[in-house]
């Protein structure tokens, strides 16, 4: 238990802290926030020095064998991410994976700040120019870190692949909905899409803003090669449902997705204009596949494969819903505009 | 995936030094503290309130926790857990902070007699007299039922940090409160923000009892 653990900070793991330059004064503080759900969920704790303001480390904690596996990746993920120079601290850095009793403890080092999440709900960062300056750092992010991690490309099967999901996750979509998006499936049939490394819960609770760049934290479900589309598409949705604010109104998920992604609005505009450019830096890709990945991609959140495996994909009903209201408004076209 | 208000509870035996084979006294604590606790190989004696303490044998517990927040109300009862709990163990008590906003609204604006719950002073001088020396205490958020948020409160750090990064805004008057309760943490009156406060103290020596 956490009494101890701490004194490890100040004895047998100080120096692997003093490798990562952060130095922490005894007594600790310890505060618990908010873990994953479940028998044996994992439990975070921030830890604070004597006096400090700030936290110096983040302490996750786990006593279940599968947590322990989630761990290990997790700080595998780290070990990894963390070697790319563009990468170097913009994520929290890895201190060790450590067993203690039958528990295990991943230490690593504390990006402080307020999530975008959080300042969204507190009705901070809200307006237009803020809106285009956070959308601007998390796209120089997800291009640099995409950029970085590419790897082979894998050959994209058009209808086979629309028609498979469809089966999959037996959606009854309007049939003029699902003959838009089999032409243009088509239209890109053999395409090749480079895979690159996924950070698998890439919404606003997981990014810091911190002046005009982005800071990314909990790396649990981090791939090295997987779709380029997961991050995207899933940061620009829960970046809607997050930017809830109707003037001091708040709106339903449903409400803030229909205004992200089915109205006309400023809104929509720059959320659009920040998926069109983070597409095109993905070699190959055009604005006008939006819309056909962006359907794919909630077909595979509504019914997940192997492939969401470790994401966090939350209610498949609520994606589920999203995946009926776009298919019953949008109208695809060839062109890739959604009207 | 969301934590439910029982497993929320749990954690709060992160905070004790429990250790395998242990005996651990559980006040009014929630099916899945008690399952938690018993998880970790510890042995539970399990009470609802305050009465059945008596029928506990002295020093026969190596820690307490105690979730029933009216348990700590009663100056008697807190000298029956010093009974129980040898020297060197720990408790982990939980009162219901009469000192809180919600309290103090209740009691000066709506005019309500009855008081709830106990102040953070007499709960340190119960613990003092009954011979426990208080570690830390803890605001706990939503409350000591659901504490998703564990909040040490002795320094201002920590509880600035809470405010102005963690707490998440989920209405408007949300939003004005957190304002509030950061120009408050500044003067040091952050255990107002918080209706439960989790007390960590441990069992002297009967040769240290004042």
């Amino acid at each position: 238990m956490l009494p101890d653990i701490l004194p490890k900070l100040s004895g047998e793991w100080k120096d692997m802290l003093q490798a990562a330059d952060i130095q922490i004064a005894e007594p600790f503080n310890i505060l618990k926030i908010a873990g994953a759900g479940g028998a044996h969920r994992k439990v975070n704790f921030l830890i604070f020095g004597h006096g400090a303001t700030l936290p110096a480390v983040l302490l996750k904690q786990t006593r279940s064998r599968m947590n322990y596996e989630r761990l290990t990746m997790e700080y595998e993920s780290l070990m990894t991410v963390s070697s790319i120079p563009f990468m170097n601290g913009k994520m929290p850095y890895p201190i060790g994976l450590f067993q203690h009793d039958e528990g295990y403890i991943l230490v690593e080092s504390c990006i402080p700040g307020r999530s975008l999440d959080n300042l969204l709900l507190g009705h901070s960062h809200v307006k237009h120019s803020q809106v285009i300056q956070d959308l601007n750092a998390t796209r120089d992010w997800l291009v640099e870190f995409q950029r970085g991690t590419r790897g082979d490309p894998i050959r994209f099967e058009g209808q086979v692949e629309v028609q498979r999901r469809i089966e999959r996750g037996a959606f009854h979509l309007p049939d003029i909905f699902v003959n838009q998006l089999l032409a243009l499936a088509k239209s890109v049939n053999g395409m090749l899409i480079p895979l690159s490394a996924r950070h698998g819960d890439f919404w606003p609770g997981n990014i810091i803003p911190a002046h005009g760049e982005i800071h990314v934290i909990d790396w649990e479900g981090f791939l090295p090669y997987a779709s380029p589309f997961k991050d995207l598409f899933m940061f620009a949705i829960t970046y809607a449902w997050s930017y809830r604010w109707k003037g001091f109104t708040r709106l339903t998920r449903k409400e803030a997705f229909s205004r992200a992604f089915l109205e006309a609005n400023w809104f929509s505009a720059v959320l659009q204009s920040f998926m069109g450019e983070v597409l095109l830096a993905i070699p190959g890709m055009d604005r006008k596949y939006i819309w056909l990945f962006f359907t794919l991609f909630m077909m595979d959140m509504a019914c997940p494969g192997p492939e969401e495996d470790g994401m966090q994909v939350g209610d498949s009903e609520n994606w589920k819903e999203h995946l009926f209201l776009f298919a019953s408004h949008a109208t695809l076209s060839l062109d890739g505009s959604c009207i | 995936m969301n934590v439910t208000r029982a497993e929320a509870q749990a954690d709060i035996r992160f905070y004790l030094p429990l250790r395998k084979g242990q005996r651990v006294l559980m006040v009014g604590a929630e099916p899945s503290l008690v399952e938690a606790v018993k998880h970790e190989g510890l042995e539970i004696i399990e009470i609802a309130g305050s009465t059945q303490i008596f029928d506990v044998e002295a020093a026969s517990m190596d820690h307490a926790i105690v979730v029933n927040t009216s348990v700590c109300m009663e100056n008697k009862s807190w000298s029956e857990l010093a009974r129980v709990i040898r020297s060197g163990g720990y408790i982990f008590a939980g009162i219901h902070n009469a000192e809180s906003f919600q309290s103090l609204i209740g009691r000066f604006l709506l005019r309500q007699r009855k008081v709830r719950g106990t102040t953070l002073r007499q709960a340190c001088k119960n613990l003092r007299s009954s011979g426990f020396e208080l570690e830390n205490f803890y605001g706990l958020r939503s409350d000591i039922r659901e504490p998703a948020y564990i909040v040490p409160l002795q320094d201002v750090g920590p509880s600035r940090y809470f405010f102005e990064n963690i707490f998440a805004p989920y209405s408007l008057s949300a939003v004005w409160m957190r304002r509030v309760a950061l120009g408050a943490v500044a003067m040091g009156l952050q255990k107002m923000f918080f209706n439960d406060l989790g007390l960590i103290a441990r069992r002297l020596a009967s040769s240290h009892v004042a």
